[in-house]
């Protein structure tokens, strides 16, 4: 396998901790953070994160195939969680310690709950509103009551921490800002 | 796992020797010391299976609301203010107001500093149910359960159980007369019983004939010829109430959810996916008839949980009495065995060699601190036909120092012979597969003291009682020795502050299986300062109080199960160095 | 009779009462964290001091009392929502006695005293979690759960399992003491 070779894209209104792993070819876009301590591998295919993401402490984001692994806007990466799948929408919440193989794509306003493990044998699309929770993995609709709200609470979340972070942690800049 | 050490409870037993340890029933007598009280009244242990418990105090374990008991009834036991149960994964629910209105152009809108305005309703935020998805919702978002109360009172099974309460009524009224004239069986002799004009009328009740079933009577059939009994009829008019009528017809009961019938059948035969039924868990917590149907399962208002006082079963003095205030974890009464009888912990001492090692090789290699782990248990086990030192290290809660003997229950030996027979592993062997050897002779522990001060030269001998002082080994159930590595660790190992930690040895046998195991007797003397009227002797308890050189001494004994660990049979070879 | 748990003198800082934290673990913020003395933060940890409240001045954003043991890659991180349209985060204040096990993420709103926490749980957002109580390995506390004192949680999500025994104080600050006095530098 050839050596990755580094390329980082990173917007000029992302915010990207010094204290991040970055590996191989990789675009964040505006207005996204990457907390300390976050890790993100395009170990084949090259990664691309839209806008409006939260990507959180120990978070890890991983493309293990060829094809562009794209993120949509607006997605939270919570503490420690775990993503390889090969397309996110928009919205989603990944929480604190979950994982999700790279067979899934997830759709929009998903939500991982927190310690789930998703991993079907089978390449499978989360259908918009899936949630999933509980030590099985279990899985139900959520109805989308509340979303305005929960919107609103990421982007003045993405808002704040675009502020204070710089304050307190080293910042990385990409090449093609 | 690490070897433990349990406490025995006789749980007024008249047998105060507790059951061989290799026995599975064995484990229903034996806790741990932190989990047993002490009635100072008896002198004898308690534990959570033999104290009675009363109620002293109801509160919210959510909103931690301390429920007056005049109100806990009429509210059902249940969380009267804000407190709901997610029906889908019970985690507790948040009440949340709505949206702003979508503007309906397909994207999502947000408004600057969006509020949420009314309805309300409730939400999981952990599988994300929320209470609008069965039609709940709230015009304000304080007192849910008073906006939620004609819901509940409304329901088909709560009207239901309020018409049979009503039918019922006059008859309850009726016996509980009849109980107080005396025309009822007596109540049962036992003063203990405290009956109150519900149980005696439910008594009276049970006592009484079913009407219109006749009453199996083995001189009936011969007496059938001289007519019916007059006396009969007389019960029977007594009885005599008018027949229920329900509010609805069981068999159409199930076109209003509330379970089985045709309804539910036809209902399984076109299910599209198991999520639409409600499993066993969800409907379980219901107090009512629940449908079957996932989408029509309701929040549940959140049990109350109690705070309790727990008694002597034999004196009933109080044993635990909590603070009053529900979320304090201080007591106005607390009487624990771990003030009493000496803390006992056993280890292995070639285990703790392994561990540190380990812990030593890691903390040097990595640079990173490492806990002992369970792991190391493979590492260091016990292997069939081999000998090991263990240690017991004995803690002395009390203010003066204790003199303790330690014996090995001996019964178990004979007691294992006919039960261990049939067990799982039939080449079990008819002895107990290990000996175990302990300090025969009792040895001092020094008192307990909040400041440390105590002399390396702390002398042996406690208020003269100890005659001899060697510390000998007496082979308990002695065996031949397999192989005996030269020194023997048994007898006193260490004294330090007001612990002493004593060596024994266990040889184990070499068809040997299973733990470990076994019972020991550990009796304690103490200088009892005041001889106080309250030492009274009663019989019911092994905690005899011996008075050795009366009156300054006494002597308690308790028996405890030490279980050092699996054996690891011959068959499987291992190769790890031992020691 | 319990080992020692050696650690490297060169891994850790002491400080003058005692707070033991080791130079592998994050500390974002220090200014706002509060150690209570004889606490130690074990390597890996990550300590979020840095997302504290808006406004001017000094703001505590996480404070452990004494004898608290954060364990090996735990994240204690402070919560956050909207209040009345306003993004904020809280203070996240733990008791005395606590002790968190390894990889455990806490974004709890307050901890009490003698509180212990498994190994791998996720203690959500704004969760209160009272004195004496215990969350068991491998929990899922989902946020604004209350934990009242005493009782044993377990699952996903955690729910009331059983009531503790009245000497879990006495027992907890006994372990949490020992503990402290096993954590050794190692001579080499």
């Amino acid at each position: 396998m050839a050596p990755i070779r580094d390329k980082f894209t990173i917007h000029s209104k992302a915010v990207v901790c010094q204290d991040v792993e970055l590996k191989g070819d990789i675009t964040i876009g505006s207005g996204t953070i990457v907390h300390p301590k976050a890790t993100i591998f395009a170990i084949a295919g090259p990664i691309v994160v839209g806008s409006g993401c939260i990507i959180e402490e120990g978070a890890i984001v991983v493309n293990r195939r060829k094809e562009v692994m794209r993120i949509g806007n607006d997605n939270l990466f919570e503490i420690g969680s775990r993503v390889e799948s090969p397309t996110v929408g928009d919205f989603n919440t990944i929480s604190t310690r979950a994982r999700v193989h790279h067979t899934v794509r997830v759709g929009s306003y998903c939500v991982i709950g927190a310690g789930c493990l998703v991993v079907p044998t089978e390449d499978e699309f989360l259908d918009d509103y899936t949630v999933i929770y509980g030590p099985t993995a279990e899985r139900r609709t959520w109805s989308g009551r509340g979303k305005i709200q929960e919107a609103d609470l990421r982007r003045k979340h993405a808002e704040y921490l675009r502020e204070m972070l710089p304050k307190f942690n080293r910042l990385r800049r990409g090449e093609g800002t | 796992m690490a070897p433990t050490v349990d406490y025995h409870c006789p749980c007024l037993a008249q047998l105060s020797v507790p059951p061989p340890p290799h026995l599975p029933s064995s484990s229903y007598s034996f806790h741990p010391l932190h989990t047993l009280f002490f009635c100072e009244e008896c002198d004898a242990v308690r534990c959570n299976r033999c104290v009675s418990v009363e109620v002293s105090g109801y509160y919210c374990p959510n909103c931690l609301f301390e429920v007056p008991s005049a109100s806990v009834r009429a509210e059902k036991n249940r969380c009267a203010r804000n407190c709901f149960m997610c029906p889908n994964c019970r985690n507790t629910l948040s009440v949340v107001p709505s949206d702003p209105p979508d503007p309906g152009d397909g994207r999502l809108h947000i408004p600057i500093n969006t509020i949420g305005e009314p309805p309300f309703f409730l939400y999981c935020n952990h599988c994300r149910w929320d209470s609008a998805e069965v039609g709940i919702t709230f015009e304000k978002p304080t007192g849910l359960a008073g906006q939620l109360q004609k819901f509940e009172d409304s329901a088909p099974e709560s009207l239901e159980f309020e018409r049979l309460k009503e039918h019922f009524e006059p008859v309850v009224r009726a016996s509980a007369l009849s109980s107080s004239t005396g025309n009822a069986p007596a109540p049962p002799s036992s003063t203990r019983v405290r009956t109150n004009s519900i149980t005696a009328a439910a008594s009276a009740a049970l006592a009484r004939d079913i009407p219109g079933v006749v009453k199996y009577n083995p001189l009936a059939r011969s007496a059938r010829g001289g007519g019916p009994s007059k006396d009969k009829d007389k019960s029977v008019n007594r009885d005599e109430m008018p027949e229920y009528r329900s509010r609805v017809d069981i068999v159409s009961a199930s076109a209003h959810g509330t379970g089985g019938g045709e309804e539910d059948v036809e209902y399984m035969r076109h299910l599209e996916s198991v999520g639409e039924v409600a499993n066993l868990e969800q409907r379980w917590g219901s107090s009512w008839a629940v449908s079957l149907h996932t989408a029509d399962l309701k929040p549940l208002r959140i049990p109350l949980h109690s705070k309790r006082s727990k008694r002597c079963p034999a004196c009933a003095h109080i044993l635990i009495k909590p603070e009053q205030k529900a979320q304090s974890v201080r007591y106005k009464i607390k009487l624990v065995a771990a003030n009493y009888l000496p803390a006992i912990t056993a280890a292995l001492p070639h285990q703790l060699d392994v561990a540190n090692a380990e812990s030593t090789k890691r903390t040097l290699a990595k640079s990173t601190s490492v806990a002992v782990t369970d792991d190391d248990r493979n590492v260091a086990g016990m292997h069939a036909g081999k000998t090991y030192p263990f240690q017991l290290a004995l803690a002395n809660p009390l203010y003066d120092p204790i003199t303790v003997r330690l014996t090995v229950q001996r019964v178990h030996a004979s007691a294992a012979v006919p039960s261990s027979s049939g067990r799982a592993s039939p080449e079990k062997p008819r002895r107990p597969p290990f000996a175990v050897s302990l300090p025969s002779n009792s040895f001092p522990i020094a008192a307990f003291a909040e400041a440390w001060e105590y002399e390396d030269d702390e002398d042996d001998e406690m208020f003269g009682l100890d005659d001899d002082d060697e510390f000998g080994v007496a082979r308990v159930a002695g065996r031949e020795k397999g192989d005996t590595r030269g020194k023997l660790k048994t007898g006193i190992l260490e004294k330090k502050k007001n612990v002493t930690v004593v060596g024994g040895e266990v040889v184990i046998g070499k068809e040997a299986r299973g733990n470990v195991k076994f019972n020991m007797l550990v009796s304690y003397t103490y200088r009892s300062d005041d001889p106080s009227p309250s030492d009274s002797n009663d019989g019911e308890s092994i905690a005899s109080k011996v008075a050795t050189k009366p009156p300054e001494t006494k002597t308690f004994a308790f028996y405890t199960v030490v279980d050092l660990g699996p054996i690891i049979p011959r068959e499987e070879p291992r190769v790890e160095a031992e020691l | 009779m319990d080992p020692p748990i050696y650690y490297s003198k060169a891994e850790y800082i002491e400080t003058d009462t005692g707070n033991k934290v080791s130079r592998r673990a994050t500390i974002a913020g220090p200014q706002n964290i509060i150690l209570g003395g004889k606490t130690i933060i074990s390597s890996a940890a990550i300590i979020r001091g840095d997302l504290r409240r808006t406004g001017a001045g000094h703001a505590v954003v996480i404070s452990l009392g004494r004898y608290c043991l954060v364990g090996e890659g735990c994240v204690m991180r402070p919560p956050y929502k909207t209040y009345r349209g306003n993004f904020n985060y809280y203070p996240m204040k733990i008791g005395d006695h606590v002790h968190i096990g390894a990889n455990s993420v806490v974004e709890a709103a307050t901890i009490g005293n003698h509180v212990e926490i498994g190994k791998n749980c996720v203690i959500g957002k704004f969760t209160i979690i009272k004195d004496c109580a215990r969350v068991a390995d491998g929990s899922i506390v989902p946020p604004n759960t209350v934990i009242p004192a005493l009782a044993l949680f377990a699952g996903s999500p955690a729910r009331f399992v059983e009531d503790l025994p009245e000497s879990t104080q006495d027992n907890v600050e006994t372990q949490t003491k020992r503990y402290y006095t096993r954590f050794q530098v190692l001579d080499q």
